[in-house]
Protein backbone atom coordinates (compact mmCIF):
# COMPACT_ATOMS: atom_id res chain seq x y z
CA UNK A 1 0.00 0.00 0.00
CA UNK A 2 1.22 3.46 -0.86
CA UNK A 3 -0.24 6.64 0.59
CA UNK A 4 0.73 10.09 -0.66
CA UNK A 5 -0.45 13.34 0.83
CA UNK A 6 -1.12 15.81 -2.01
CA UNK A 7 -1.14 19.61 -1.72
CA UNK A 8 -0.45 21.20 1.61
CA UNK A 9 -2.42 24.22 2.71
CA UNK A 10 -6.16 24.54 2.46
CA UNK A 11 -6.78 21.91 -0.16
CA UNK A 12 -4.95 18.79 0.90
CA UNK A 13 -6.07 15.40 -0.29
CA UNK A 14 -4.74 11.86 -0.26
CA UNK A 15 -3.82 9.37 -2.98
CA UNK A 16 -3.98 5.71 -2.01
CA UNK A 17 -2.56 2.90 -4.13
CA UNK A 18 -3.66 -0.60 -3.14
CA UNK A 19 -1.98 -3.80 -4.24
CA UNK A 20 -4.15 -6.81 -5.02
CA UNK A 21 -4.57 -8.06 -1.44
CA UNK A 22 -4.66 -4.67 0.31
CA UNK A 23 -7.71 -2.92 1.69
CA UNK A 24 -8.33 0.55 2.99
CA UNK A 25 -11.32 1.89 4.90
CA UNK A 26 -12.55 5.47 4.93
CA UNK A 27 -15.51 7.51 5.97
CA UNK A 28 -18.39 7.19 3.54
CA UNK A 29 -18.23 10.21 1.27
CA UNK A 30 -14.48 10.84 1.39
CA UNK A 31 -13.80 9.22 -1.98
CA UNK A 32 -13.69 11.57 -4.96
CA UNK A 33 -11.94 9.58 -7.69
CA UNK A 34 -10.82 6.01 -8.29
CA UNK A 35 -9.69 3.59 -10.97
CA UNK A 36 -12.52 1.51 -12.38
CA UNK A 37 -11.27 -1.76 -10.88
CA UNK A 38 -11.91 -0.47 -7.34
CA UNK A 39 -14.34 -2.52 -5.31
CA UNK A 40 -16.38 -0.60 -2.78
CA UNK A 41 -18.00 -2.29 0.18
CA UNK A 42 -20.06 -0.02 2.37
CA UNK A 43 -21.05 -1.19 5.79
CA UNK A 44 -21.85 0.15 9.21
CA UNK A 45 -18.83 -1.64 10.60
CA UNK A 46 -15.23 -2.22 9.64
CA UNK A 47 -14.21 -5.73 8.70
CA UNK A 48 -12.42 -7.39 11.56
CA UNK A 49 -13.62 -4.78 14.05
CA UNK A 50 -16.36 -5.45 16.49
CA UNK A 51 -19.61 -3.56 16.89
CA UNK A 52 -22.56 -3.11 14.60
CA UNK A 53 -25.32 -0.55 14.47
CA UNK A 54 -24.55 0.64 17.98
CA UNK A 55 -20.87 1.27 17.18
CA UNK A 56 -21.89 3.08 13.99
CA UNK A 57 -24.29 5.31 15.91
CA UNK A 58 -21.57 6.10 18.43
CA UNK A 59 -19.27 6.99 15.55
CA UNK A 60 -21.79 9.56 14.38
CA UNK A 61 -21.63 11.15 17.82
CA UNK A 62 -17.90 11.60 17.18
CA UNK A 63 -18.73 13.55 13.98
CA UNK A 64 -17.65 10.64 11.81
CA UNK A 65 -19.93 8.87 9.39
CA UNK A 66 -22.37 6.07 10.21
CA UNK A 67 -21.20 4.10 7.20
CA UNK A 68 -17.65 3.13 6.38
CA UNK A 69 -16.46 2.21 2.91
CA UNK A 70 -13.81 -0.42 2.31
CA UNK A 71 -11.79 -0.25 -0.90
CA UNK A 72 -10.08 -3.22 -2.47
CA UNK A 73 -9.26 -4.58 -5.91
CA UNK A 74 -11.91 -6.25 -8.08
CA UNK A 75 -9.52 -7.96 -10.44
CA UNK A 76 -6.24 -8.39 -8.58
CA UNK A 77 -4.67 -5.41 -10.37
CA UNK A 78 -3.48 -2.42 -8.30
CA UNK A 79 -6.14 0.16 -7.45
CA UNK A 80 -5.67 3.92 -7.23
CA UNK A 81 -8.09 6.13 -5.38
CA UNK A 82 -8.16 9.61 -3.88
CA UNK A 83 -9.80 10.81 -0.70
CA UNK A 84 -10.69 14.38 0.27
CA UNK A 85 -11.81 15.72 3.62
CA UNK A 86 -14.90 17.90 3.95
CA UNK A 87 -13.14 20.87 5.46
CA UNK A 88 -10.46 22.99 3.82
CA UNK A 89 -7.07 22.10 5.27
CA UNK A 90 -4.11 19.78 5.51
CA UNK A 91 -4.15 16.00 5.63
CA UNK A 92 -1.59 13.95 7.54
CA UNK A 93 -0.61 10.31 7.55
CA UNK A 94 0.04 8.69 10.91
CA UNK A 95 1.68 5.27 11.04
CA UNK A 96 0.34 3.08 13.86
CA UNK A 97 2.64 0.45 15.35
CA UNK A 98 0.60 -1.16 18.11
CA UNK A 99 2.61 0.62 20.82
CA UNK A 100 -0.18 3.05 21.61
CA UNK A 101 -3.67 4.13 20.65
CA UNK A 102 -4.53 7.36 18.84
CA UNK A 103 -7.41 9.64 19.75
CA UNK A 104 -8.92 11.61 16.85
CA UNK A 105 -11.19 14.54 17.65
CA UNK A 106 -14.47 15.47 15.98
CA UNK A 107 -14.41 14.89 12.26
CA UNK A 108 -10.62 14.61 11.88
CA UNK A 109 -10.48 10.87 11.12
CA UNK A 110 -10.56 10.17 7.36
CA UNK A 111 -9.46 6.57 6.93
CA UNK A 112 -7.11 3.77 7.87
CA UNK A 113 -5.57 0.53 6.65
CA UNK A 114 -6.96 -2.95 7.07
CA UNK A 115 -5.11 -3.72 10.30
CA UNK A 116 -6.15 -0.57 12.12
CA UNK A 117 -9.30 -0.88 14.20
CA UNK A 118 -11.69 1.97 14.93
CA UNK A 119 -13.61 2.51 18.08
CA UNK A 120 -15.50 5.39 19.65
CA UNK A 121 -14.95 6.59 23.17
CA UNK A 122 -16.80 9.02 25.41
CA UNK A 123 -14.50 11.97 26.09
CA UNK A 124 -15.66 12.29 29.66
CA UNK A 125 -17.98 14.96 30.91
CA UNK A 126 -15.40 17.68 31.60
CA UNK A 127 -13.32 17.19 28.47
CA UNK A 128 -16.43 16.77 26.35
CA UNK A 129 -18.10 19.95 27.55
CA UNK A 130 -15.09 22.24 27.79
CA UNK A 131 -12.53 20.69 25.45
CA UNK A 132 -14.24 22.03 22.33
CA UNK A 133 -13.65 18.75 20.48
CA UNK A 134 -17.04 17.10 20.92
CA UNK A 135 -18.32 14.54 23.41
CA UNK A 136 -16.92 11.48 21.60
CA UNK A 137 -13.52 10.74 20.09
CA UNK A 138 -12.57 8.18 17.45
CA UNK A 139 -9.92 5.84 18.85
CA UNK A 140 -7.63 3.90 16.51
CA UNK A 141 -5.27 1.07 17.37
CA UNK A 142 -3.42 -1.69 15.61
CA UNK A 143 -0.77 -1.42 12.90
CA UNK A 144 -0.76 0.44 9.61
CA UNK A 145 -1.52 3.88 8.24
CA UNK A 146 -4.24 6.24 9.39
CA UNK A 147 -5.19 9.53 7.75
CA UNK A 148 -6.45 12.58 9.57
CA UNK A 149 -7.52 15.97 8.26
CA UNK A 150 -7.58 19.41 9.82
CA UNK A 151 -9.11 22.82 9.35
CA UNK A 152 -6.10 24.83 8.18
CA UNK A 153 -2.47 23.93 8.73
CA UNK A 154 -1.52 20.77 10.61
CA UNK A 155 1.37 20.88 13.05
CA UNK A 156 2.98 17.81 14.58
CA UNK A 157 4.14 18.50 18.10
CA UNK A 158 6.35 16.28 20.25
CA UNK A 159 5.27 16.89 23.81
CA UNK A 160 7.90 16.30 26.47
CA UNK A 161 6.60 17.41 29.83
CA UNK A 162 3.73 19.77 29.33
CA UNK A 163 1.95 21.56 26.49
CA UNK A 164 -1.32 23.49 26.08
CA UNK A 165 -3.51 23.47 22.98
CA UNK A 166 -6.50 25.78 22.69
CA UNK A 167 -9.84 24.00 22.67
CA UNK A 168 -10.95 23.31 19.12
CA UNK A 169 -7.40 23.02 17.78
CA UNK A 170 -6.61 19.39 18.67
CA UNK A 171 -6.62 16.98 15.71
CA UNK A 172 -5.21 13.74 17.15
CA UNK A 173 -2.97 12.56 19.98
CA UNK A 174 -1.32 9.45 21.37
CA UNK A 175 -2.77 7.87 24.48
CA UNK A 176 0.69 7.90 26.08
CA UNK A 177 -0.19 11.51 26.90
CA UNK A 178 -2.34 12.45 29.82
CA UNK A 179 -4.98 15.02 28.89
CA UNK A 180 -6.85 17.39 31.12
CA UNK A 181 -8.96 20.47 30.52
CA UNK A 182 -7.96 23.71 32.16
CA UNK A 183 -7.97 27.45 31.81
CA UNK A 184 -5.51 29.07 29.45
CA UNK A 185 -4.52 31.59 32.09
CA UNK A 186 -4.09 29.54 35.22
CA UNK A 187 -6.24 27.69 37.67
CA UNK A 188 -8.91 28.95 40.03
CA UNK A 189 -11.54 31.63 39.66
CA UNK A 190 -9.02 34.32 38.63
CA UNK A 191 -7.83 32.17 35.76
CA UNK A 192 -11.39 31.49 34.69
CA UNK A 193 -12.27 35.21 34.60
CA UNK A 194 -9.07 36.14 32.76
CA UNK A 195 -9.60 33.39 30.19
CA UNK A 196 -13.10 34.65 29.54
CA UNK A 197 -11.92 38.24 29.18
CA UNK A 198 -9.16 37.51 26.70
CA UNK A 199 -11.37 35.05 24.84
CA UNK A 200 -9.09 32.08 25.35
CA UNK A 201 -11.53 29.95 27.32
CA UNK A 202 -10.37 26.43 27.92
CA UNK A 203 -7.23 24.63 26.80
CA UNK A 204 -6.37 20.96 26.53
CA UNK A 205 -3.43 20.39 28.83
CA UNK A 206 -1.17 17.55 27.68
CA UNK A 207 1.37 16.03 30.05
CA UNK A 208 3.86 13.22 29.52
CA UNK A 209 5.67 12.15 26.36
CA UNK A 210 3.92 11.75 23.05
CA UNK A 211 2.76 13.33 19.82
CA UNK A 212 -0.10 15.75 19.28
CA UNK A 213 -1.35 16.99 15.92
CA UNK A 214 -2.93 20.46 16.02
CA UNK A 215 -4.77 22.58 13.48
CA UNK A 216 -4.18 26.28 12.87
CA UNK A 217 -7.84 27.17 12.55
CA UNK A 218 -10.98 26.43 14.50
CA UNK A 219 -14.39 25.83 12.90
CA UNK A 220 -16.02 27.35 15.99
CA UNK A 221 -14.08 30.59 15.66
CA UNK A 222 -14.81 30.81 11.94
CA UNK A 223 -18.49 30.23 12.71
CA UNK A 224 -18.45 33.04 15.27
CA UNK A 225 -16.92 35.37 12.69
CA UNK A 226 -19.10 34.44 9.74
CA UNK A 227 -22.34 33.78 11.69
CA UNK A 228 -23.16 37.40 12.61
CA UNK A 229 -22.74 38.43 8.96
CA UNK A 230 -25.46 35.99 7.85
CA UNK A 231 -29.15 36.94 7.94
CA UNK A 232 -31.51 35.23 10.38
CA UNK A 233 -32.84 31.88 9.22
CA UNK A 234 -36.50 31.89 8.37
CA UNK B 1 11.42 37.59 20.29
CA UNK B 2 11.44 35.48 17.17
CA UNK B 3 8.43 35.16 14.87
CA UNK B 4 7.91 32.39 12.33
CA UNK B 5 4.88 32.11 10.09
CA UNK B 6 3.81 28.78 8.71
CA UNK B 7 1.03 28.11 6.23
CA UNK B 8 0.96 31.30 4.15
CA UNK B 9 -0.84 32.23 1.98
CA UNK B 10 -3.97 30.26 2.82
CA UNK B 11 -3.84 28.85 6.36
CA UNK B 12 -1.29 30.82 8.30
CA UNK B 13 -0.30 30.28 11.88
CA UNK B 14 2.36 32.44 13.55
CA UNK B 15 4.60 31.13 16.31
CA UNK B 16 6.22 33.65 18.62
CA UNK B 17 9.23 32.50 20.66
CA UNK B 18 9.56 34.53 23.82
CA UNK B 19 12.63 34.87 26.02
CA UNK B 20 12.15 34.88 29.77
CA UNK B 21 10.13 37.92 30.83
CA UNK B 22 9.28 38.90 27.24
CA UNK B 23 5.68 39.52 26.29
CA UNK B 24 3.47 40.37 23.36
CA UNK B 25 -0.17 41.23 22.76
CA UNK B 26 -2.64 39.25 20.66
CA UNK B 27 -6.23 39.63 19.58
CA UNK B 28 -8.79 38.02 21.86
CA UNK B 29 -9.12 34.29 21.15
CA UNK B 30 -6.22 34.16 18.68
CA UNK B 31 -4.05 31.72 20.62
CA UNK B 32 -4.02 28.19 19.20
CA UNK B 33 -1.38 26.52 21.40
CA UNK B 34 1.35 27.50 23.84
CA UNK B 35 4.02 26.38 26.27
CA UNK B 36 2.92 26.02 29.89
CA UNK B 37 5.43 28.71 30.96
CA UNK B 38 3.39 31.41 29.24
CA UNK B 39 0.86 33.42 31.26
CA UNK B 40 -2.07 35.42 29.92
CA UNK B 41 -3.44 38.70 31.23
CA UNK B 42 -6.14 40.95 29.76
CA UNK B 43 -5.04 44.28 28.30
CA UNK B 44 -7.14 47.08 26.84
CA UNK B 45 -6.78 47.70 23.14
CA UNK B 46 -6.10 51.36 22.46
CA UNK B 47 -7.31 52.98 25.73
CA UNK B 48 -10.34 52.43 27.94
CA UNK B 49 -12.84 54.86 26.38
CA UNK B 50 -11.99 53.97 22.82
CA UNK B 51 -12.13 50.27 23.67
CA UNK B 52 -15.57 50.83 25.14
CA UNK B 53 -16.72 52.82 22.12
CA UNK B 54 -15.52 50.17 19.71
CA UNK B 55 -17.18 47.45 21.74
CA UNK B 56 -20.48 49.35 21.85
CA UNK B 57 -20.53 50.60 18.27
CA UNK B 58 -18.56 48.05 16.37
CA UNK B 59 -19.06 44.92 18.43
CA UNK B 60 -15.32 44.39 18.37
CA UNK B 61 -13.23 42.84 21.08
CA UNK B 62 -12.66 45.02 24.10
CA UNK B 63 -9.47 43.44 25.35
CA UNK B 64 -6.40 41.76 24.01
CA UNK B 65 -4.44 38.99 25.65
CA UNK B 66 -1.01 39.85 27.00
CA UNK B 67 1.17 36.75 26.81
CA UNK B 68 4.24 36.76 29.06
CA UNK B 69 6.84 34.01 29.27
CA UNK B 70 7.87 33.18 32.83
CA UNK B 71 10.52 30.96 31.27
CA UNK B 72 11.44 30.81 27.58
CA UNK B 73 8.41 29.58 25.67
CA UNK B 74 6.30 29.71 22.54
CA UNK B 75 2.83 30.91 21.67
CA UNK B 76 1.09 30.22 18.37
CA UNK B 77 -1.72 32.35 17.03
CA UNK B 78 -4.04 32.30 14.02
CA UNK B 79 -6.84 34.35 12.56
CA UNK B 80 -10.51 33.28 12.59
CA UNK B 81 -10.72 33.10 8.80
CA UNK B 82 -8.35 31.17 6.52
CA UNK B 83 -5.73 33.45 5.03
CA UNK B 84 -2.34 35.08 5.25
CA UNK B 85 -0.48 36.46 8.23
CA UNK B 86 1.61 39.51 7.43
CA UNK B 87 4.61 40.40 9.58
CA UNK B 88 5.68 44.05 9.63
CA UNK B 89 8.61 45.29 11.62
CA UNK B 90 7.72 48.87 12.50
CA UNK B 91 10.69 51.17 12.66
CA UNK B 92 9.11 54.48 13.54
CA UNK B 93 6.56 54.22 10.72
CA UNK B 94 2.86 54.33 11.39
CA UNK B 95 0.20 52.06 9.89
CA UNK B 96 -3.58 52.22 9.92
CA UNK B 97 -5.08 48.74 10.37
CA UNK B 98 -8.72 47.77 9.80
CA UNK B 99 -10.53 46.32 12.78
CA UNK B 100 -10.56 42.69 11.75
CA UNK B 101 -6.98 42.66 10.49
CA UNK B 102 -5.15 43.31 13.74
CA UNK B 103 -3.71 40.04 15.08
CA UNK B 104 -0.80 40.74 17.42
CA UNK B 105 2.03 43.13 18.27
CA UNK B 106 4.96 43.51 20.60
CA UNK B 107 4.35 45.78 23.61
CA UNK B 108 6.56 48.52 22.14
CA UNK B 109 3.96 49.16 19.43
CA UNK B 110 1.48 51.92 20.26
CA UNK B 111 -2.08 51.02 19.37
CA UNK B 112 -4.70 53.76 19.28
CA UNK B 113 -8.26 53.89 17.98
CA UNK B 114 -9.40 56.19 15.21
CA UNK B 115 -12.80 56.70 13.68
CA UNK B 116 -13.00 55.71 10.10
CA UNK B 117 -15.82 57.87 8.80
CA UNK B 118 -19.61 57.92 8.96
CA UNK B 119 -20.23 56.01 5.76
CA UNK B 120 -18.09 53.18 6.98
CA UNK B 121 -20.73 52.51 9.67
CA UNK B 122 -22.93 51.00 6.96
CA UNK B 123 -20.25 48.96 5.31
CA UNK B 124 -20.22 46.09 7.74
CA UNK B 125 -16.48 46.54 8.23
CA UNK B 126 -16.68 48.47 11.49
CA UNK B 127 -16.51 52.19 12.04
CA UNK B 128 -13.09 52.19 13.65
CA UNK B 129 -9.55 51.53 12.63
CA UNK B 130 -6.42 51.05 14.71
CA UNK B 131 -3.33 53.15 14.29
CA UNK B 132 -0.15 51.22 15.06
CA UNK B 133 3.12 53.08 15.47
CA UNK B 134 6.44 52.90 17.29
CA UNK B 135 9.20 50.33 17.00
CA UNK B 136 8.30 46.67 17.19
CA UNK B 137 6.67 43.70 15.52
CA UNK B 138 3.17 43.86 14.14
CA UNK B 139 1.21 40.87 12.85
CA UNK B 140 -1.78 41.41 10.58
CA UNK B 141 -4.23 38.78 9.39
CA UNK B 142 -6.26 38.64 6.21
CA UNK B 143 -9.07 36.65 4.64
CA UNK B 144 -7.44 35.24 1.52
CA UNK B 145 -3.96 36.25 0.49
CA UNK B 146 -2.46 39.73 0.73
CA UNK B 147 -1.30 41.99 -2.08
CA UNK B 148 1.13 44.77 -1.28
CA UNK B 149 0.63 47.87 -3.39
CA UNK B 150 2.96 50.87 -3.36
CA UNK B 151 0.81 53.88 -4.07
CA UNK B 152 2.17 57.00 -5.75
CA UNK B 153 -0.68 59.21 -6.74
CA UNK B 154 -4.14 57.68 -6.57
CA UNK B 155 -5.38 54.17 -5.93
CA UNK B 156 -8.81 52.72 -5.11
CA UNK B 157 -9.60 49.73 -2.90
CA UNK B 158 -12.91 48.15 -1.90
CA UNK B 159 -13.41 48.80 1.85
CA UNK B 160 -13.98 45.10 2.47
CA UNK B 161 -10.59 44.29 0.99
CA UNK B 162 -8.46 46.91 2.77
CA UNK B 163 -6.18 45.38 5.41
CA UNK B 164 -3.81 48.22 6.30
CA UNK B 165 -2.16 51.30 4.84
CA UNK B 166 0.59 53.75 5.68
CA UNK B 167 -0.63 56.68 7.79
CA UNK B 168 1.10 58.95 5.29
CA UNK B 169 -1.69 58.21 2.79
CA UNK B 170 -4.86 60.29 2.64
CA UNK B 171 -8.08 58.51 1.89
CA UNK B 172 -11.74 59.20 1.31
CA UNK B 173 -14.55 56.69 1.49
CA UNK B 174 -17.23 56.87 -1.16
CA UNK B 175 -19.89 54.69 -2.66
CA UNK B 176 -19.12 53.00 -5.92
CA UNK B 177 -22.70 53.58 -7.04
CA UNK B 178 -25.13 56.16 -5.72
CA UNK B 179 -26.00 56.72 -2.04
CA UNK B 180 -29.11 54.53 -2.21
CA UNK B 181 -27.31 51.46 -3.48
CA UNK B 182 -24.58 52.01 -0.91
CA UNK B 183 -26.98 52.19 2.02
CA UNK B 184 -29.19 49.31 0.88
CA UNK B 185 -26.60 46.80 -0.12
CA UNK B 186 -23.94 47.58 2.48
CA UNK B 187 -21.49 46.91 -0.30
CA UNK B 188 -19.90 48.96 -2.96
CA UNK B 189 -17.93 51.26 -0.68
CA UNK B 190 -14.47 52.08 -1.86
CA UNK B 191 -11.50 53.93 -0.44
CA UNK B 192 -9.73 56.44 -2.66
CA UNK B 193 -6.14 56.67 -1.52
CA UNK B 194 -3.87 59.52 -2.49
CA UNK B 195 -0.27 60.35 -1.71
CA UNK B 196 2.75 58.11 -1.29
CA UNK B 197 2.79 54.96 0.80
CA UNK B 198 1.91 51.26 0.88
CA UNK B 199 -1.55 49.68 0.97
CA UNK B 200 -2.13 46.00 1.82
CA UNK B 201 -5.17 44.45 0.17
CA UNK B 202 -6.76 41.06 0.89
CA UNK B 203 -8.08 38.89 -1.93
CA UNK B 204 -11.32 37.87 -0.15
CA UNK B 205 -13.90 39.87 1.75
CA UNK B 206 -15.98 38.55 4.59
CA UNK B 207 -19.23 40.33 3.72
CA UNK B 208 -19.02 39.10 0.14
CA UNK B 209 -18.25 35.56 1.27
CA UNK B 210 -21.28 35.59 3.57
CA UNK B 211 -23.53 36.83 0.77
CA UNK B 212 -22.34 33.95 -1.36
CA UNK B 213 -22.81 31.44 1.45
CA UNK B 214 -26.36 32.38 2.48
CA UNK B 215 -28.30 30.58 -0.29
CA UNK B 216 -26.51 27.35 0.63
CA UNK B 217 -27.35 27.60 4.35
CA UNK B 218 -30.81 26.07 4.11
CA UNK B 219 -32.60 24.28 6.88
Amino acid sequence: MEITIRDTGLFGHVDVTLDNDDAFTSEAGALFKMTSNTMLTTSSRKKGSGGGIFAAAKRMLASASFFLTEYSSKDGEPVQLSLAPLMPGDCAKIELDDSCRWYCTGGSWIGCGRDVSIDTEFAGFKKGMAGGEGMFYIVCSGTGPMIVSAFGKIQKIQVRGEYNVDSGHVVAYQDTLHVDVGNASGSGFGGFVTSGLVGEGFVMKFTGNGTVYTQSHSPTRLGKTVGPTLPERS
Amino acid sequence: MNITIDGNPDAAEATISLAEGESFLAESGAMTRMSPSVQIKPRLKGGFLSSLARKALGGESFVMGEFTAQQPGEVSIANTTPGTILHRRLDGESLVVTAGAFLACSPQVNVSTKTHGFRQLFSGQGAFVLECSGRGDLLLASFGSVIEKKVEGNFTVDTGHAVAWASSLDYKIRGMGNLKSTLLSGEGLVMDFSGVGTVWVQTRNLAGFSHWLVPFCKG
